[in-house]
């Protein structure tokens, strides 16, 4: 079995993470010059193009760059790789007729988001990558890329195969896997793989060894010794508030004697943090709200941790602070309940549609659940459904109900690149 | 000097690094839950740090007594412990203790920020240093004192003169925070350590308007503020 790599291509951040045999762990990629987070593991999802001598830089040295004279800045290009309603390319339109098709679009272009992705993978494969791999013959190795789950079987998810084709990931067994369900593993394997080989060259996902490490399958097996369970699945409900998209996966286990076989659901909605951000720089004074809506990527992390997690004041570069007076803190506050109320709708919608008769386990990820009022509204969601547990970035001070478990960072920032290359997406 | 040991100062530093609720006295030999106060002298003790120091939680009459630490308790904490030994507290501290600094250094700002008493900021920046500076222990990655860090740098671009700027600029160096170029030195554009405000690609010519700054820990360098140039 060839070694695996996984591409969580994030609207913000793209993750890489490898395997390299069918039973090592996969692990995120990180390079020294990624210096944006205490992993250096994130990479700016960022292009830059110069026409005048048609120059082009990526991640983090494109990240803050300004657009003008001539250069153009391509960011938060990936939701318009999956455009709604819309069919897929003709495959000889990727023929590299002409290699600037699109460039010259305005933000929401098809055409626009392919090329950029083309070139950005590319990057990736013959810099990035090749650097953070030294030795590895990317040629032998099986690419993932994660895409939402909405796209999964859209004739775009065809599409980023080509892409992918013409940005040199060439390999037969490469494809595109649903970043819900590459999440969910991720956050319950922490990445761990195992194989057992019954006869020569007949290899079986170990599936109960790469769970161990959750506390799933203790869980279930004190659940099955419970003469009064009355329910026979064991569920998990994991929720992603990302940048662009929340994604929802329930994974659920038949405890009725037939063995270890999950089975999984997955949804994505249009909604995340970015949303959230617009919203609040649209009800600020106009002023404070041009001003947040300048903001660099950066200073809008710092701007989630000040002003969302802490619900502090923040003084903003040039003068001015947001949630100085208690009327911008109520507006703030009310539009960050509002957002919650509809993460939380969302998510009820998913859990009305699928059904499941118990969620024991819920894991909370991605940089929404960062948001107290986020993880807070959709645990008081869920009070009424007996979950045992709540996996989250961060535990608070509410020791009433479920137990609240801290997940460790690696899998917080990258659970859906470390869950893509597991080796259950091979022998699945 | 002494180290300030009391029944207190210890009950207050078990509070700090259990991070949660604690039983409020000894709890007996086949109990695994740790207590803050020995069986002997503990009422006195008790007495003088309830409710000032250590808030009680919600009971029933059948459970035991657990205590959590209060913000006062974690100031007085901070004033009890000798400066060297003040750090490494500090970096064990509970997310209540992290947000008393946190508090602290806005204090300062309001109280300092407007004025531009320098030798005030000078003072607060050298007690910070001393807080919040600590050797990494055994690679473990400190996000404590990069979010400190966060702190500082934003205070730092947003002081209202360069006096107080220079200030807040001594204790960011104290804190191990590293400045990227020097105002006015000329440099390569570089996207990765360079932000300006007009269109500039990597590779163009420029110069330095305002430092930027990173900090060197366990696992490498962390970006905390591009440096600003402008095209030559």
């Amino acid at each position: 079995m060839l070694p695996a790599l996984c591409i969580d291509l994030g609207s913000a951040y793209t993750k890489i993470a490898f395997r390299d045999t069918p039973s090592s762990q996969a692990k995120l990629l990180g390079l020294e010059e990624l210096n944006l987070d205490e992993q250096h593991v994130c990479v700016p999802s960022v292009a830059a193009w110069r026409e005048r001598d048609d120059r082009w830089v990526f991640g983090m040295d494109a990240a803050d760059l300004v657009e003008g004279n001539g250069i153009r800045v391509f960011r938060n290009w990936k939701p318009d790789l999956f455009p709604a309603g819309e069919s897929g390319t003709n495959p000889w339109d990727l023929l590299d007729e002409d290699p600037q098709e699109g460039l010259r679009d305005a933000p929401g272009s098809y055409a626009r988001a392919r090329n950029v992705a083309r070139r950005y993978l590319t990057w990736l494969r013959e810099d990035l990558v090749t650097r953070m791999l030294p030795g590895v013959d990317l040629g032998d190795v099986v690419l993932r890329l994660c895409i939402p789950e909405f796209a999964m079987f859209s004739p775009h998810a065809a599409d980023i195969d080509r892409i992918l084709e013409a940005a040199g990931w060439f390999n037969s067994v490469s494809f595109c896997c649903s970043e819900p369900m590459a999440n969910l593993t991720g956050a319950l394997t922490q990445g761990h793989n195992a194989v057992i080989e019954p006869q020569p060259g007949k290899l079986f996902a170990n599936v109960p060894a790469m769970f161990e490490r959750s506390h799933i399958l203790e869980m279930v097996a004190a659940y099955q010794e419970d003469d009064d369970a009355d329910a026979a699945e064991y569920a998990t409900l994991i929720i992603d508030v990302g940048a662009y998209t929340t994604d929802f996966g329930l994974i659920s286990i038949d405890l009725s004697g037939h063995g270890f076989f999950p089975l999984s659901e997955t949804s994505s909605v249009r909604l995340g943090v970015h949303e959230l951000d617009r919203r609040v720089a649209a009800a600020l004074p106009s002023h404070l709200g041009a001003a947040v809506g300048a903001l660099s990527g950066r200073e809008w992390e710092r701007f989630h941790r000040v002003v969302y997690t802490e619900a502090r004041e923040w003084g903003l570069p040039g003068g001015g602070i947001v949630g100085q007076t208690p009327e911008q803190r109520a507006t703030i506050a009310g539009t960050l309940s509002k957002f919650a109320g509809e993460i939380a709708t969302a998510m009820n919608a998913f859990l009305d549609e699928h059904r499941p008769p118990c969620i024991q386990e819920v894991i909370l990820t991605g940089g929404g659940n960062n948001i107290p009022e986020i993880a807070r509204r959709l645990r008081q969601e869920l009070a009424s459904r007996g979950v045992a547990t709540f996996y989250l970035p961060k535990a608070d001070g509410n020791r009433s109900g479920a137990r609240q478990v801290e997940i460790i960072a690696e899998v917080v920032r990258g659970a859906s690149a470390v869950g893509g290359a597991s080796v259950l997406f091979d022998l699945a | 000097m002494p180290a300030p040991r009391s029944l207190v100062y210890d009950a207050l530093v078990r509070a700090v690094q259990h991070d949660g609720p604690v039983r409020l006295i000894k709890p007996s030999a086949n109990s695994r839950a740790g207590g803050l106060f020995p069986a002997a002298g503990a009422q006195e003790a008790i007495r003088e740090a309830v409710p000032r120091w250590l808030q009680e939680e919600p009971r029933t009459s059948n459970q035991p007594r657990l205590v959590r630490l209060t913000a006062d308790g974690a100031e007085e904490l901070l004033e009890r412990t000798l400066p060297e030994n003040r750090a490494s507290l500090v970096l064990s501290a509970s997310p209540l203790y992290q947000k008393l600094l946190f508090v602290r250094w806005a204090a300062l700002m309001q109280r300092f920020g407007w004025n531009g008493d320098r030798p005030a900021w000078e003072q607060c920046g050298a007690r910070l240093a001393a807080d919040f500076s600590a050797p990494e222990q055994n690679g473990v990655v400190a996000d404590f004192r990069r979010s400190v860090a966060h702190e500082l740098t934003i205070s730092w671009k947003h002081a209202p003169t360069p006096e107080v700027r220079e200030g807040i600029a001594r204790a960011m160096h104290g804190v191990g925070l590293r400045p990227i170029g020097v105002a006015g030195e000329q440099v390569t554009f570089a996207g990765r350590y360079h932000v300006s405000t007009v269109p500039m690609f990597p590779g163009d010519p420029g110069f330095v308007v305002e430092q930027g700054w990173v900090i060197h820990d366990g696992s490498g360098e962390y970006l905390l503020e591009k440096a600003l140039v402008a095209p030559v």
